[in-house]
C-alpha cells in the first residue's frame, strides 16, 4: 500500500515520468503549470461519435441512402478522442483508488475523504521543503492535472463550424471582428446625430473608464481558450481602448464590461468587517492583518479616546519611533486619530512585521467606521494592500539567501 | 467531392490545342516552373474557349439522375449560374477595375494584361479581365455547386471587416488577418488535427504588404489548392490558379468583387438546394 508513495516513486517523479497509478502523486513542475494555456474546454463527450467511427462504412463501393461519409479529418479526431477518454478513465479510477488508500493510511473514512483532507495527508506524508508550493507533490483529480483536449472543430463532412477556423484563433479574432463592427456602429449613429445638429446629446454618453481595468492576458487566454500571445494581446486592447474613446461608447457599456475587471469596488466590499454592537452603545470591529511571518488581531472601538493597546501595553511596546509612527498612519488617513480606542494581539515576527502586521489589520479593522471615498483614498495609500514580501531562503553554497562565501583568489 | 470538383478544374482547363501555341514564350517557361503555374497557364486562355459558343445542354433533372450525372451535366451547361449576366464591361469601368498602379511598379508577368499606360499610371485592359473575371466565378460556383469550402483572403484594411462579414453571411470562410507560417503547409500541427484545407481560395488582393505576395499564395500553390486572385499591374500572376486583372486597393472596386462572388455564391448554394446535392 506504500508503494505508492515511496521514494523511489518520488524519484521517479523526478525524471519526468510518472509510473505510480496507485496514488497518482505527481509533482506539479513547470510542464504542469501551463496546462491552463493552451488546453480548451473539457472533451465533449461524443458517445455516438465513436459508436458511428465502428459503423461507417469503409468501402464507398456500395453508396447507400443511409450510409455517412466521415472525413479523415473527423475518423482522425475520433480516433484521438477515444484514446484520451480511455486514458483517463483509467486515470479516474486510478485516483479513486489511491484517495481510499489515503483515507486509510491516515486512519479515516474512505468515503467521506474529501479533496481537503487528501491535500492535508499528502502534506503530511511528505512534506516537502521546496520553495515554491507549485513545485510540492499534490494528488488532484486527473482532469485538473492533463492538458484537457480541443472539443472537435469541425463537423462529420470536416466542414468547420467557425468561420474564421482558418486564422488558427477563431475565438480571439472573432472578438476583434465584433469589436469593430460596435465601433462601426457608433460611428452611424454619431454621424446621423450630427447630421440632425443633435450634438449636445451626445454629452456623457461616453464609458467611464474608472475603477475598472482591462482584463490579463491570462484571463483573455482562458476565456478564448486559445493561446494568445502578448502581441495580439495588446492589439486587443489597443482596438477596445478605440472604442471606449468613443463618445457614444456607453451605448457599449455591458460589451465592455465583459472585458473588464472593476477590481478595488470587490476588494472593499469583501474586505469590510462586520461591526457588532456592545452593551452601552460601542461599536467594534475587528480584523486581522499579516506581514513576513507575524500575524496581528485587531479590534477597533468607537467612540474611543485613543487608546492603543497592544499585547497589554501600549505604544511604548514598540521602542522606535518608526514603528509608532508606522501604527498610527491609518488612523491619521482616515482621520480617526484621538477618536476610536485600539485593542492589538500581535505574535511572531520581529518589530517590523508586528509592526506592518498591526498596520494592515488596523486599516482593513478601520474600513467599517468610514465612507466610500475614504476607503478609495486609504486604497491609494496602499494602506490595504498586503506585503507579499517573504524572508528569502539561505541558498546552499552561499552564506545567505545573496551573500556568498569571502572568496579571495590566493 | 474532392474528385468532382477535380473534374470542374480539369474542364476549365481542356483548351483547344491550337490555342495553346499563341502561349507567349515567357509564359511558358513560367508553366514549367510549377504545377500550379501549369494550372494557371492553361486557365489564363481557357476564356477564349469560354467565349466560344457552345452546344446548349438541358437542365438536368434532378429525381431521375444520379448525382455524378447531375453534376457533369452542369459542366456542359455553357453558363449554369449567369455568371454573364452579372457584370458588363462598363460595370467594369465604373467600378475603377480598369486603374492600376504607376508604370514603375509593373510586375514583368502582368504585362499582358495592361492596355497601356496614361500619365504614368497602368491602365488594365478590362478586355481581358471581364472574361477572366467570369471563369473565375464560373469556377467558384461550380466548387460552392459541390459542397466545397470557400476561403476569402485579403490583407486590405480598409475594406476588412466586409470581407469578414462577407464570408460569415455566406457560410463560408475567411482569413484577413495576419497568416501564420505553415497555416497550410504546417497545418497538422498548428492546428493540432489532420489537416483541413479550403476547396478554393479567393484572393481579394495578393499583396501582404505593398511590397510581399500574401504567403497564402505561395502555400496554396504549394499544396495545389485552386485559387482566384485578384491581381493588380504590381502583383505577381503566376502562383494563381485563375488571376482576374483588376484594381485591388480602391474601396469601390473591392466592394463590386464582393458583389459578384456574393451572387454567384448564393446562386450556387440556391441551386445546389433546388436540384438536391448532397
Amino acid at each position: 500500500m506504500m508503494a505508492g508513495i515511496s521514494p523511489w516513486t518520488v524519484k521517479a517523479v523526478f525524471n519526468g515520468t510518472i509510473p505510480s497509478r496507485r496514488l497518482f502523486i505527481v509533482f506539479a513542475n513547470k510542464h504542469n503549470l501551463d496546462f491552463g494555456t493552451n488546453n480548451v474546454a473539457r472533451l465533449s463527450s461524443t458517445p455516438d461519435g465513436n459508436d458511428r467511427l465502428h459503423t461507417a462504412p469503409k468501402t464507398q463501393n456500395k453508396p447507400t441512402a443511409k450510409a455517412v461519409t466521415i472525413s479523415k479529418a473527423m475518423r482522425a479526431y475520433m480516433e484521438q478522442a477515444k484514446a484520451y477518454d480511455d486514458k483517463m478513465k483509467a486515470e479516474v479510477a486510478d485516483f479513486e483508488i489511491g484517495k481510499r488508500h489515503l483515507a486509510n493510511i491516515m486512519g479515516e473514512d474512505p468515503d467521506s475523504f474529501t479533496q481537503a483532507d487528501v491535500d492535508r495527508a499528502i502534506e503530511y506524508l511528505l512534506p516537502s521543503g521546496l520553495y515554491d508550493k507549485k513545485a510540492r507533490p499534490v494528488m488532484k483529480d486527473p482532469y485538473e492535472i492533463f492538458p484537457k483536449k480541443k472539443a472537435a472543430q469541425f463537423g462529420l463532412d470536416g466542414r468547420p463550424y467557425h468561420w474564421m477556423y482558418f486564422t488558427i484563433l477563431p475565438n480571439y479574432y472573432s472578438t476583434l471582428y465584433e469589436i469593430t463592427w460596435k465601433l462601426e456602429a457608433l460611428k452611424d449613429s454619431e454621424d446621423q446625430m450630427r447630421a440632425e445638429n443633435r450634438l449636445d446629446e451626445m454629452e456623457g454618453q461616453s464609458f467611464n473608464t474608472a475603477s475598472s481595468e482591462w482584463i490579463s492576458l491570462q484571463a483573455l487566454k482562458t476565456r478564448m481558450v486559445e493561446n494568445i500571445k502578448e502581441k495580439e494581446y495588446n492589439h486587443f486592447v489597443t482596438l477596445m481602448e478605440r472604442l471606449v474613446s468613443h463618445p457614444l461608447s456607453g451605448r457599449e457599456q455591458n460589451f465592455i464590461m465583459e472585458w473588464r475587471v472593476s477590481l478595488q469596488a470587490e476588494e472593499l466590499e469583501s474586505a469590510v468587517p462586520e461591526v457588532e454592537v456592545e452593551e452601552g452603545g460601542r461599536m467594534c470591529a475587528t480584523a486581522t492583518g499579516t506581514r513576513k511571518s507575524s500575524n496581528a488581531i485587531v479590534k477597533v472601538y468607537k467612540p474611543g479616546s485613543g487608546n492603543f493597546i497592544i499585547n497589554g501595553k501600549d505604544l511604548t511596546y514598540f521602542p522606535q519611533n518608526l514603528y509608532r509612527e508606522t501604527l498610527l498612519l491609518p488612523l491619521m488617513v482616515s482621520d480617526l486619530l484621538g477618536k476610536v480606542d485600539t485593542e492589538v494581539d500581535v505574535e511572531l515576527g520581529g518589530p517590523t512585521g508586528q509592526a506592518g502586521a498591526i498596520r494592515l489589520g488596523l486599516s482593513r479593522a478601520l474600513l467599517a467606521f468610514v465612507e466610500d471615498d475614504v476607503k478609495e483614498k486609504m486604497r491609494l495609500s496602499g494602506l490595504l494592500t498586503k506585503d507579499p514580501r517573504k524572508r528569502e531562503r539561505k541558498k546552499p553554497g552561499q552564506q545567505g539567501a545573496r551573500r556568498k562565501f569571502t572568496w579571495k583568489k590566493r | 467531392m474532392a474528385a468532382s470538383i477535380g473534374k470542374v478544374l480539369l474542364r476549365a482547363n481542356s483548351v483547344p490545342a491550337n490555342l495553346s501555341i499563341l502561349c507567349r514564350e515567357h509564359q511558358l517557361t513560367c508553366s514549367v516552373r510549377s504545377l500550379s503555374t501549369s494550372q494557371r497557364w492553361t486557365s489564363r486562355i481557357s476564356p477564349a474557349w469560354f467565349q466560344q459558343e457552345s452546344v446548349q445542354v438541358p437542365t438536368p433533372h434532378p429525381a431521375t439522375d444520379t448525382r455524378e450525372a447531375t453534376l457533369n451535366a452542369t459542366l456542359q451547361h455553357e453558363d449554369y449560374f449567369g455568371v454573364k449576366d452579372l457584370a458588363t464591361l462598363r460595370d467594369l469601368f465604373n467600378a475603377r477595375v480598369h486603374l492600376g498602379h504607376n508604370s514603375g511598379l509593373r510586375h514583368p508577368s502582368m504585362s499582358p494584361y495592361i492596355f497601356g499606360a496614361r500619365q504614368g499610371c497602368d491602365i488594365i485592359d478590362l478586355e481581358q479581365t471581364l472574361p477572366l473575371l467570369q471563369q473565375a466565378l464560373n469556377v467558384t460556383g461550380h466548387i460552392v455547386y459541390r459542397g466545397g469550402m470557400v476561403l476569402f483572403l485579403s490583407r486590405q484594411m480598409q475594406v476588412l471587416p466586409w470581407v469578414e462579414r462577407l464570408a460569415r453571411e455566406l457560410g463560408e470562410y475567411s482569413h484577413c488577418r495576419p497568416w501564420q507560417r505553415g497555416t497550410f503547409t504546417n497545418s497538422s500541427s498548428l492546428f493540432g488535427t489532420l489537416p483541413i484545407y479550403p476547396e478554393l481560395c479567393i484572393f481579394l488582393g495578393t499583396q501582404d504588404t505593398v511590397f510581399e505576395t500574401h504567403r497564402g499564395v505561395t502555400e496554396a500553390s504549394k499544396l495545389l489548392i485552386p485559387t482566384v486572385g485578384i491581381v493588380d499591374t504590381n502583383c505577381d500572376v503566376d502562383p494563381i490558379t485563375y488571376p482576374v486583372p483588376g484594381n485591388d486597393d480602391s474601396p469601390v472596386a473591392l466592394h463590386f468583387y464582393m458583389h459578384l462572388f456574393r451572387s454567384v455564391i448564393l446562386k450556387a448554394k440556391e441551386k445546389r438546394k433546388a436540384d438536391g446535392v448532397k
